[in-house]
């Protein structure tokens, strides 16, 4: 038994050791990023300047990193204060963690004070220039000139915290076009906040914040992740946010329970178009491009009133949650969309209900919409010694409403859309990593774009294998199949769409900060006989080096070739701290991207991007006001940090 | 009158190369006959380095190759011919130049190629080339154009190695063709489970027509025999080649080839070390 015990031990250190040292990038990739999850990295950044004591700080604290909840914070906080560990491997191997919580902690919180000095003040600019003009700027339809940049500044002094983001897109003649800010302090006992913030609640079945996990490479984190409470917004997306002031106030009853009160009141602008004639909002606008005229008459035209309130209470292994809010308009909504309210207002309450211990974690969320729809989820997860595996269920009625709501699922709105999720990852198999999900899916109804009940099937499969210290290859399979509209020809026919990719990936470190990247992805798109099939291809070469010490710079080069849009194969790019995209490439054409960084001096730091697209064949790149004649696109992006 | 009717015909490919394809002959069909991209193993004869300059860091000794491509359709106008000479100058940098030839007075096409391979670590192999490519049709067109290639290999282990190499990066055409310049993209592994045996798997992406993948299979049954079989998708080729190295000076081969549009295509070659 004991031998065993030592044998586990050594797996799982050989475990962690073979992952530990994948970049920023890759975890992001492979585990959260893998569409727009903006705002866990804004967090993880944030953290990562201002990192948390692990030694000092109480569990509520660590449990405000992102996919840290309060259990494991709890048992972090057990293992380090009362057990005394003083490593970061014994405590990733006593807690069992995924490779991004590793990430997290590692680069959001120390163990003992050290020499680095922390910054207590941080300012980000960043800009982006489109060399060539697009076509609102070209038909003069843009008022504002071609000036983009992103503006944040944010300041930590001991319990006090604050922020302030400035952000203009451009053609908006607006010079600032979108202010946020928040301030965050500690008084008499009450987390006050003050100014813009975020809810995310339970599940996501009512309140969450713009983005949160998708299916992905990461199988089990989506699943586990839930509701951090109220949240300061430090994010440039213009919508789903709140405005105005939110109290927390924790009651610690002993070691085993407390009781956690949040009470906010927001009064916020929305965008929205009205019909001044039938006296209704008949969409809400959430691009936050306020350019041409029209645009422009849309901007803070529907005011929003909430008040709301969450009571949490945790007793031992268990935590009870319960929140509501109630929200009014001065016009009454009546837009086509599926997950904006309907009427003049009216009030949402939502049950939340978990139970975690070393091997299971249950939640489950059960919440009723101002239409008094029902809506739940509900998530378990295993873990044992040798595989994690999870099991997620979710239904919302076709009518189910939830503005402020996201759901891990097919679709990220909650509503429409019954599916069982299921996902499994293999540990402790010496140098690699299997995870593999399926998920389950139909909707309730007929969607926007297509007339019929949608159903569909979606599996993955993941393999991750290092060999030796210098190579880490991932092969990566994805089947889907679903009903599908196929649109381009008459009459409009639905049928049954298969898409099967396959993407192999080799990583080779030339040394601790270069390395050489290649990708083989390709897609196949099937359409039951009604369409010929399509298929889609991108090779990509990358490589980054030290050029000397402070300044890297690298390059990407891909080469793709796909039959359509519906063949796309998408394409991630992290090249600087905060600025992270997805991008579709389709047709036949390259995309180059060269990036540089120098860290001037403590304070300072630069990161340049030169991005190229090429499209074969192609008179317009991109369409409506951003259409670029000719077939090519030239982007420049500058970003400086400054910290205090 | 053959002669007419052979000027003749090449003058409708020229017009259709340059015209429509915006390439030059070589890289219409040349460059879909199966190369080797990832393994200096799978090269039939040194006149497919070119395909990864990154690959000349491989070779042993100097050399120099001569290659043709027995003439298509009874045209021996049609009849490409090869030039290859390369060295390592030292333990991490190798050069190489590859000569090319088609056509008569009335259509004709020449490019010259240098390449060079560099080791970056001791599993990172980086190759770069710099070709110019002039193309013509008597009394009507001439042109000409600079084009850089760039390759990767890296061996991973004994057993496997990986690479890929992008062509035309800087993305030069043809008059006329702007929207429609000729770019290639190749990645590929190569697995060889035992020595005298190697699998390579590769994926290409065609930025003016199609894009497939390749697979080949080599065997060396005795120390001077290489038998390699392969297959392509998109178009559909199909290649059995042998490669005699009796002697360390000299290396014969033939590579036998069928394109499921164009036939058959027959390219011996000799290369010469020292």
């Amino acid at each position: 038994m004991k031998y065993k015990f030592l044998l586990l031990l050594v797996i799982s250190h050989i475990c962690f050791s073979q992952f530990e040292e994948l970049s920023n990038e890759q975890l992001f990739e492979s585990s959260v990023i893998e569409l727009d999850e903006s705002e866990i990295f804004d967090d993880i950044e944030h953290y990562g300047m201002y990192p948390i004591s692990l030694t000092k700080a109480n569990s509520i604290l660590i449990s405000r990193l992102p996919l840290i909840d309060r259990d494991l914070a709890i048992r972090i906080v057990d293992l380090i204060q009362l057990q005394g560990i003083k490593d970061y491997k014994v405590l990733f191997d006593s807690l069992d963690l995924s490779d991004i919580q590793r990430y997290i902690l590692k680069t959001c919180t120390y163990l003992y004070p050290t020499d680095t000095r922390y910054p207590s003040m941080n300012w980000r600019f960043r800009s982006n220039y489109q060399i060539e003009n697009v076509k609102g700027f070209e038909k003069n339809n843009f008022l504002g000139n071609k000036f983009d940049y992103y503006s944040r500044f944010d300041a930590n002094y001991d319990v006090l915290k604050g922020g302030v983001l400035l952000n203009k897109d451009a053609g908006e003649p607006d010079n600032f076009d979108f202010i946020s800010g928040y301030l965050n302090s500690e008084v008499s006992g009450f987390n006050i906040l003050l100014g813009d913030y975020s809810i995310e609640f339970g599940l996501g079945n009512m309140l969450w914040r713009n983005f949160g996990l998708r299916k992905g490479a990461e199988v089990i984190n989506p699943a586990r992740y839930k509701g951090k409470g109220i949240l300061p917004y430090r994010s440039s997306i213009e919508s789903n946010f709140f405005r105005g002031i939110a109290i927390t106030k924790y009651i610690v009853i002993n070691n085993d329970s407390e009781i956690k009160f949040d009470a906010f009141v927001s009064r916020q602008f929305r965008h929205s178009t009205i019909d001044s004639v039938n006296n209704i909002v008949t969409s809400i606008k959430n691009d936050g491009l306020f350019r041409t005229n029209t645009e422009i008459s849309k901007k803070n035209d529907l005011r929003e009133d909430i008040i709301g309130g969450i009571f949490n209470y945790r007793i031992n292994r268990f935590q009870f949650s319960i929140a509501g809010f109630h929200f009014n308009y001065p016009l009454e909504l009546a837009t086509q969309s599926s997950y904006v309210y309907k009427g003049k207002g009216g009030s949402n309450l939502s049950f939340f209900m978990s139970y975690s211990d070393d091997e299971h974690l249950l939640m489950t969320e059960i919440t009723q919409d101002v239409g008094i729809q029902i809506a739940s989820k509900l998530h378990y997860i295993f873990k044992a010694n040798f595989f994690d595996m999870t099991v997620a269920m979710r239904y919302f009625p076709e009518s189910y409403r939830a503005q402020f709501g996201y759901i891990f699922g097919e679709n990220s709105s909650p509503t429409n859309e019954f599916g069982i999720y299921t996902g499994l990852t293999l540990k402790k198999i010496p140098n690699s990593k299997i995870s593999i999900y399926a998920d389950f899916y139909k909707t309730l109804g007929r969607t926007y774009y297509i007339p019929a009940i949608v159903s569909g099937t979606d599996l993955l499969g993941d393999f991750v294998y290092n060999f030796g210290r210098d190579f880490i290859g991932n092969l990566r399979f994805r089947y889907e199949i679903k009903n599908d509209f196929i649109s381009d020809g008459t009459p409009k026919l639905l049928t049954k769409s298969d898409r099967i990719s396959l993407r192999c990936e080799l990583r080779a470190n030339t040394t601790d900060k270069g390395f050489c990247r290649m990708r083989v992805e390709v897609c196949r798109k099937f359409y039951y006989a009604v369409k010929p099939s399509e298929m889609g291809v991108l090779i990509f070469g990358e490589y980054k080096t030290q050029i000397f010490e402070n300044f890297n710079i690298g390059s990407r080069l891909s080469y793709y070739n796909t039959d359509s849009y519906n063949s796309a194969i998408w394409q991630y790019e992290y090249t600087m701290p905060g600025y992270a995209l997805t991008y579709p490439l389709y047709g036949q054409g390259i995309r180059l991207y060269m990036y540089g960084d120098y860290k001037i001096s403590q304070y300072i730091r630069i990161w340049v991007k030169y991005t190229q697209l090429l499209k074969n064949n192609q008179k317009v790149i991109s369409s409506g006001y951003n259409e670029i004649e000719g077939f090519k696109s030239n982007r420049l992006t500058a970003q400086l940090d400054f910290y205090l | 009158m053959k002669l007419n009717l052979s000027s003749f015909v090449l003058y409708l490919i020229g017009v259709q190369i340059i015209l429509f394809e915006n390439r030059s002959y070589a890289q219409l069909y040349q460059n879909q006959i199966l190369l080797p991209i990832v393994n200096p193993k799978v090269l039939i004869n040194e006149h497919q380095i070119a395909d990864n300059p990154a690959i000349i860091h491989f070779v042993d000794n100097n050399y120099a190759c001569f290659s043709y491509t027995i003439s298509k359709f009874g045209l021996k106008e049609i009849s490409p011919m090869y030039a290859d000479i390369g060295m390592k100058f030292s333990e991490d940098w190798g050069l190489g130049l590859s000569l090319y030839g088609l056509g008569n007075e009335l259509y004709n096409e020449f490019a010259i190629m240098l390449m060079s391979s560099y080791k970056l670590t001791d599993k990172i192999i980086a190759g770069i080339s710099c070709e110019y490519i002039r193309m013509s049709i008597k009394d009507n067109f001439a042109d000409y154009n600079f084009q850089f290639h760039f390759g990767t290999m890296l061996i991973i282990s004994k057993k496997l190695t990986t690479g890929f190499s992008f062509k035309n990066i800087t993305r030069e055409y043809f008059t006329g063709g702007e929207s429609t310049a000729n770019q290639i993209a190749t990645a590929g592994i190569c697995y060889t489970p035992i020595d005298n045996i190697s699998f390579e798997f590769g994926g290409i992406v065609r930025l003016a027509t199609q894009s497939g993948f390749l697979v080949h299979f080599l065997y060396e049954p005795f120390d001077f025999t290489v038998f390699r079989v392969s297959y392509a998708t998109a178009p559909k080729l199909f290649n059995i080649a042998i490669k005699l190295n009796t002697f360390d000076w000299i290396n014969i081969s033939f590579n036998l080839q069928y394109h499921n549009i164009l036939g058959f295509a027959q390219t011996p070659a000799i290369s010469l070390y020292w």
